[in-house]
């Protein structure tokens, strides 16, 4: 029976290791030079702070300060330790849910229709409920914080629109073009999909963790049980570069050793996965909890969960179906017979039709 | 090997995973429905207590009350004066509740009784003329939080918020036998082809649809019912401000997410062991026309 989708199109040909992914390191290393001046512009930036003000000369090595190095350093050790300890990559066998996958690589039209019929509707209840931004639609729908909206936010709703594409895009952009006969796409391509990928699921993990936290009443200093602020001040950018630099590491060690298909296909399980559990713990905490933050949700975890995990499902979708399709279109290059069983399976469900 | 009554019996349970994920929601939808409640009449108790209208010995149940002067956020930029009440009841179990006026024209003695009084009329709770906010406010706050519930067909009440904890596993163990059942056909020699079952069925049109969404719906289930232990564990956090150390917190959540988890995947690969038992049944089924076919040609 051949039902069974193997991991990707790559155990097919093993001894051609189309497309696998090599560490270009001058690349890897301009992109984390980037990211870190990034990082420190975040702090500089974070002069409001009593911990770190950079541009009035005062670093004052407070508690915040020492906790913030410490998650810092924790994510990349972790981070560094997963890529030592797994030179060769991971194994990941998609086995048990392959009739699955199969299904939804064969149907991937009609999973694009859907998706289109998801974002316009998404687009409609924005219009129709009119929260203060498009990304903040579930906090209209399960919070009620009341959030009004400004006629100033056009133009952060276009950013996010722009945003939200172009990381799409970015992300896709490491399995390469779809030609007959394709090249590898380069190596910096994959490193920027890496990157996307780390700040999705490194939201997805920052944004479980605060809903965790909210749900044991723990995220707030005013509850009197000891517990980590992790959704401001400098503690949450901290929580949340450590998070996205553990992802950067795990990221390259899904990478390692396998087609550049499978390494985005394995990302944006993850990012699909853990965008839904984020939004299934999110959901029922924020339910129980919204009474108590109405009057501003802004410093509660399970509200920056719901809200995050929306946009996060929703950007995750589109390149999923991309990857299902390069998938099935592999599968068909180097499997003649699939297409005809596909040609069979449909005449014969036609012909029932009939 | 025959194998139909191993799928006759993965249909059966998953009627049954299917059912048990709805109670369990039902569950929840009622606690969900209270929590606005509570936490209102929590908050109107709290601002009697800042306009000195009740004290710890006026509540029944309270053994004490700890004022702190506090800030409460009414917007993301807006900041009010607040009292933050820790209320510590006989039982040891606490909860906290701020008093604030977003608006300081709202701040009026008969406020917070009023209050009360409308909380205790929406859930047709007895309201004498002569109860003061305590009263009102223990007959409220047992009403949502020690209410049980029946669970007829075990013959024993439980409290509402113990539910989704129970049903959970027992989801989780069910299509652990689903999953069981239906990799038997898989693997059988007949794939209990005689044995109807509209999933495993080659369907067109209504059957298809309906096929489709009861597969859904069991993929789905235990994402469902995990989810509501969340719920019922938020609930019971600040419903009781339970008493708990980081320990139980850490444990309590690991075994709501292994729950959560351990469901999930269980609902996808019964969802896919289902898929393709379906394509092995129609391919069956197309290697006996083709039988009969040739046969015919002869």
């Amino acid at each position: 029976m051949s039902v069974v989708l193997p991991e990707g199109p790559s155990r097919a040909q093993p001894a051609r290791r189309r497309g696998v992914y090599r560490p270009h390191w001058p690349s890897v290393a301009a992109f984390s030079l980037a990211a870190s001046a990034v990082l420190v512009g975040w702090y500089i930036n974070g002069g409001k702070s009593d911990d770190f003000d950079v541009l009035a000369g005062r670093v004052s090595l407070t508690e915040g300060v020492r906790q913030s190095a410490g998650w810092l350093a924790g994510g990349l050790a972790l981070a560094l330790l997963m890529l030592v300890v797994r030179p060769s990559g991971v194994r990941w066998h998609t086995r048990p849910i392959g009739a699955l996958l199969d299904l939804l690589a064969l149907h991937w039209r009609a999973l694009l229709v859907a998706y289109g019929v998801v974002i316009v509707a998404w687009a409609a209840t924005v219009v129709a409920l009119r929260p203060p931004a498009w990304p903040l639609l579930f906090d209209a729908l399960f919070s009620h914080s009341g959030l009004e909206p400004d006629d100033s936010v056009f133009w952060y709703n276009v950013a996010f629109a722009a945003a939200f594409v172009v990381l799409q895009l970015v992300f896709i952009s490491g399995v390469g073009g779809v030609r007959i006969r394709r090249e590898p796409a380069r190596p910096w391509k994959l490193t920027f999909s890496i990157a996307v990928f780390a700040v999705a699921t490194g939201l997805a993990a920052w944004g479980t963790v605060a809903a965790c936290l909210q749900l044991v009443d723990r995220i707030d200093a005013s509850s009197g049980r000891q517990g980590l602020p992790i959704v401001s001040g400098t503690l949450a950018a901290a929580v949340l570069s450590a998070s996205w630099l553990f992802w950067l590491g795990a990221g390259w060690v899904l990478a390692r050793g396998v087609p550049r298909e499978t390494a985005l296909g394995r990302m944006i399980t993850l990012v699909l996965a853990g965008s839904w559990i984020e939004f299934m713990v999110a959901l029922p905490v924020e339910l129980v909890t919204r009474d108590r933050t109405k009057d501003c949700p802004c410093g509660s975890g399970s509200w920056v969960a719901l809200v995050s995990a929306g946009p996060l499902l929703l950007w995750s979708i589109g390149p999923g179906i991309f990857l299902l399709y390069r998938f099935e279109w592999q599968r068909t290059q180097e499997d003649p017979a699939h297409a005809r069983r596909v040609l069979q399976r449909k005449t014969r469900r036609n012909g029932a039709r009939r | 090997m025959k194998t139909g009554s191993y799928l006759s019996s993965a249909r059966t349970t998953s009627l049954l995973v299917l059912l048990l994920a709805y109670v369990s929601v039902d569950q929840v939808t009622s606690f969900l429905n209270s929590a606005g409640a509570l936490q209102q009449a929590r908050e109107a108790l709290a601002r009697a207590f800042a306009l000195q209208q009740v004290s710890a010995t006026q509540v029944p149940g309270v053994m004490a009350m700890r004022p702190v002067q506090t800030r409460h956020s009414c917007g993301f930029f807006d900041k009010v004066d607040a009292t933050q009440l820790t209320v510590i009841r006989t039982d040891n179990r606490k909860w906290r509740a701020d008093a604030f006026w977003c608006d300081a024209q709202e701040r009026q003695p008969p406020e917070p009784r009023t209050a009360l009084v409308r909380i205790a009329r929406e859930l047709y709770l007895p309201v004498a003329d002569a109860a003061d906010p305590g009263e009102l406010f223990a007959a409220i706050e047992h009403h949502l939080t020690d209410e049980r519930v029946e669970i007829a067909p075990l013959g024993f009440a439980m409290r509402a918020d113990l539910t989704p904890w129970v049903i959970g596993p027992v989801v989780v163990g069910l299509l652990a036998l689903m999953r069981n059942c239906t990799r038997s056909v898989l693997a059988g020699d007949d794939h209990a082809i005689e044995e109807p079952w509209l999933l495993v069925d080659e369907g067109v049109g209504a059957e298809r649809a309906v096929a489709g969404l009861w597969m859904t719906a069991i993929a789905l289930a235990p994402w469902v019912s995990g989810s509501t232990i969340f719920a019922a564990f938020a609930w019971r956090v600040y419903a009781d401000g339970s008493m708990t150390t980081a320990l139980t917190d850490v444990t309590l959540v690991a075994v709501a997410a292994t729950v959560l988890l351990s469901g999930g995947w269980l609902g996808m690969t019964v969802a896919s062991d289902l898929i393709a038992l379906r394509a092995a049944r129609r391919q069956r089924h197309d290697a006996e026309a083709r039988r009969v076919e040739a046969i015919e040609a002869n």
